[in-house]
């Protein structure tokens, strides 16, 4: 099976085959095959604890590993004490992601709330112009302070925003482009 | 007196954490709960439970007319107030007293001698204990151009705290006069919302400073002891994040001299029960300041009853029911042993600028083995509500010395998994590993000055990381494993689906083949 894993903005086609509870796993360093650029190699002993908990012998090692995910194809592998966060995407959402097309910091950056709080003070108007990090909201959750930045330089184009209303995770605050 | 029935005002872990000594003791507990904790471990931990108010704090957990008349109806003979909320309120100590309910804790004199920072500067600096330069007064409301004038003349870098707060919130570092007004504002308005007092005061800022305080024990006949201190530098935008006691720089000469003068200043006022005296140390110099008084148990306590043997909320029980201290200060230094190291485990992201993540905890699995204590407010499918602290626990170690400590710490940690929301346990891992925190060599400066190192280790180059490398695979055979599950079933599964197991796997294998 093949899989496209997009880990800090770079893109690598991975092959996974199994044989009995062993996978050999091929890391492609780009997002396609190359003969110039071989792929990493993993042969993995891989067992089911349950939902979302694998039991991994690799490479002389052995490892837990706590596996959630989303529709969308988010990963999020927690290994020893770190989180691991990145997509994990087959050919049809692979498509789809790429026709959709990611914002990128060229078109229109939309500041979403990143979780449920309170809106405690409002930093720009529409229209103003802001520079890259320049607060734009504050919202407050879990009696502290958290200010929302603008990703890069621009116009507020859009602002949903009011003092002292409540939020919900992933509503639209702004839009800066 | 004996108590009888003992009501807990608080919630999370230090709900859960008096509750378990109540039980020791044969005390039967009530919890109290907002509408947002009614499925909270801390009510399903207690003996009974009464419900204070909606979810905010401010119209639940911190109304005293509810909280007493939650210790009415169940007849609670004692209060409990933990730390935080109304923990160093002296109207709740009076209310308490009015309601002829036991208040857990000091007198509400004492309290407010000391509750208030500006005045125990005052009370501290009249008994000779050296202090910080700062203001004596909470800056009168108008005043801001006044203060900022004042700031000026003590010179930056100042320091704004809330009059009535501890916990890092309303607190600001501001290092020159042009953000002076936007951090005053914010520090008002966090004092406000997290104290209901908005007052805030202006204190110079030592450099190289080390926060070390000095846990004290007092009873009604005048005897008061001090049970060693505790580091607690490492912070956050002044939230402790990892304390240890002992600390590096303090010799027992030090440890002797700062725990009289935190004696000295508790008995000034009358206090009784548990109290910290927090000081800052000068890493250089070792001369040290008090800062101001805690009026109630600490988050950090576990550290001391690690190096002591003690319970502490056990002691403060048995203060409230009259009862003297059992121990000498030369039990206690009899007593003092080893190293404790506790860190404390925050429900936020820390590579999104440690942005709190409330939510459900799918999974919750605690580390065990020698010598490892964990207090937890959190159980698996626990909700953590995101009304209150982040903070959902404490992870608290101990070892014969303080590299065996920070050794136990970090393997303690790597057993530590809590799946479904984000926490903070890599970062506490990647502090454990800094050189300064190793070498016991560092100040409050510490993480604001590593934070580059603070973050997950990447590799160069765009190239993975092993850990990297092995969570990819991982995903890729859960997913391989999802997708051919789907396959076979033509829908995606649920999990405690009726198909046999041997089956799947059976026909598992034959569309494998037939790839």
């Amino acid at each position: 099976m093949r899989y496209h894993a997009i880990a800090s903005g770079t893109e690598r086609l991975v092959v996974v085959n199994a044989r009995g509870s062993t996978y050999r796993i091929a890391i492609h360093p780009g997002p396609l095959e190359s003969a110039d650029a071989p792929p990493r190699v993993l042969e993995v002993d891989a067992v089911h604890l349950r939902a979302g908990a694998l039991s991994l012998l690799a490479e002389g090692r052995s490892a837990r590993c706590d596996i959630e995910s989303d529709a969308e194809g988010r990963f999020r592998v927690l290994l020893g004490d770190e989180i691991h966060t990145f997509d994990l995407l087959d050919d049809r959402k692979h498509r789809m992601h790429k026709a959709g097309g990611q914002f990128s910091l060229e078109g229109p950056q939309r500041i979403d709330a990143p979780m449920p709080g309170k809106i405690v003070r409002v930093l720009v108007k529409e229209g103003d112009t802001v520079t890259e990090g320049q607060g734009l909201v504050v919202v407050e959750a879990m009696k502290m302070e958290n200010e929302l930045k603008s990703p890069k330089a621009g116009v507020v184009r859009e602002l949903h925003a009011q003092e002292g209303q409540p939020v919900e995770a992933g509503a639209k605050l702004a839009v800066v482009s | 007196m004996q108590f009888r029935k003992i009501l807990i005002a608080n919630r999370g872990e230090i709900a859960v954490r008096v509750a378990r000594t109540c039980r020791e003791m044969g005390i039967s507990t009530v919890a109290i709960y907002s509408d947002a904790d009614r499925a909270a471990l801390h009510v399903r931990t207690c003996d009974e439970a009464v419900r204070v108010g909606p979810p905010p704090s401010r119209e639940s957990y911190l109304v005293i007319e509810n909280v007493i008349a939650a210790a009415r109806t169940s007849r609670a003979d004692a209060i409990h107030p933990g730390y935080g909320f109304l923990s160093e309120n002296p109207g709740f100590a009076r209310a308490c007293a009015e309601a002829k309910i036991a208040f857990i804790g000091p007198p509400p004199e004492a309290m407010e001698e000391m509750g208030e920072k500006t005045r125990a500067r005052r009370k501290a600096s009249e008994a000779g204990v050296p202090i910080v330069p700062g203001m004596k007064e909470p800056i009168p409301e108008g005043q801001e151009a006044a203060a900022k004038e004042y700031a000026q003349r003590v010179g930056y870098p100042i320091m704004i705290k809330a009059a009535a707060g501890g916990g890092g919130k309303g607190m600001r570092l501001v290092e020159s006069p042009k953000d002076f007004d936007a951090a005053l504002t914010t520090a008002q308005r966090e004092a406000l919302s997290a104290f209901g007092d908005g007052r805030v005061y202006l204190e110079k800022a030592i450099s190289r400073p080390r926060h070390v305080e000095i846990q004290i024990f007092a009873d009604r006949s005048g005897t008061c002891l001090w049970l060693g201190e505790r580091e607690c530098s490492v912070q956050r935008r002044h939230q402790k994040v990892i304390e240890e006691t002992p600390s590096a720089v303090v010799t027992p000469q030090l440890r002797a001299q700062m725990g009289e003068v935190a004696c000295k200043a508790a008995l000034a006022v009358g206090y009784v029960g548990a109290g910290t005296c927090e000081f800052l140390v000068d890493g250089n110099t070792r001369s040290f300041y008090f800062l101001e008084m805690n009026t109630r148990l600490q988050v950090e306590h576990p550290i001391t009853e690690w190096c002591t043997g003690l319970d502490l909320v056990r002691w403060q029980i048995e203060v409230a029911q009259g009862a003297r201290l059992p121990w000498s200060q030369e039990d206690v230094l009899r007593n003092l042993r080893g190293h404790a190291i506790e860190a404390r485990l925050y429900a936020e992201d820390p590579a999104r600028n440690f942005m709190p993540s409330p939510g459900t905890i799918g999974e919750l699995r605690l580390s065990a083995g020698p010598f490892v204590r964990n207090d937890c407010g959190v159980e698996s499918g626990s909700e953590v509500p995101r009304y209150y602290d982040p903070m959902i626990g404490k992870l608290a170690v101990w070892a014969g010395s303080r590299e065996a400590a920070v050794a136990r710490r970090k393997r303690a940690l790597s057993e530590t998994v809590v799946k479904g929301i984000t926490t903070n346990t890599g970062y506490l891992r990647r502090i454990l590993d800094l050189e300064e925190f190793r070498r016991g060599d560092y100040d409050t400066g510490l993480l604001a000055n590593a934070k580059d190192r603070l973050l997950p280790a990447v590799g160069k180059e765009g190239e993975l990381t092993p850990d990297q490398e092995l969570a990819i695979s991982a995903a890729a055979i859960f997913q391989l494993e999802r997708d051919e599950r789907v396959a076979l079933q033509g829908a995606p599964s649920t999990n405690g689906s009726a198909t046999s197991a041997w089956a799947t796997a059976g026909r598992m294998e034959a569309l494998r083949r037939g790839r």
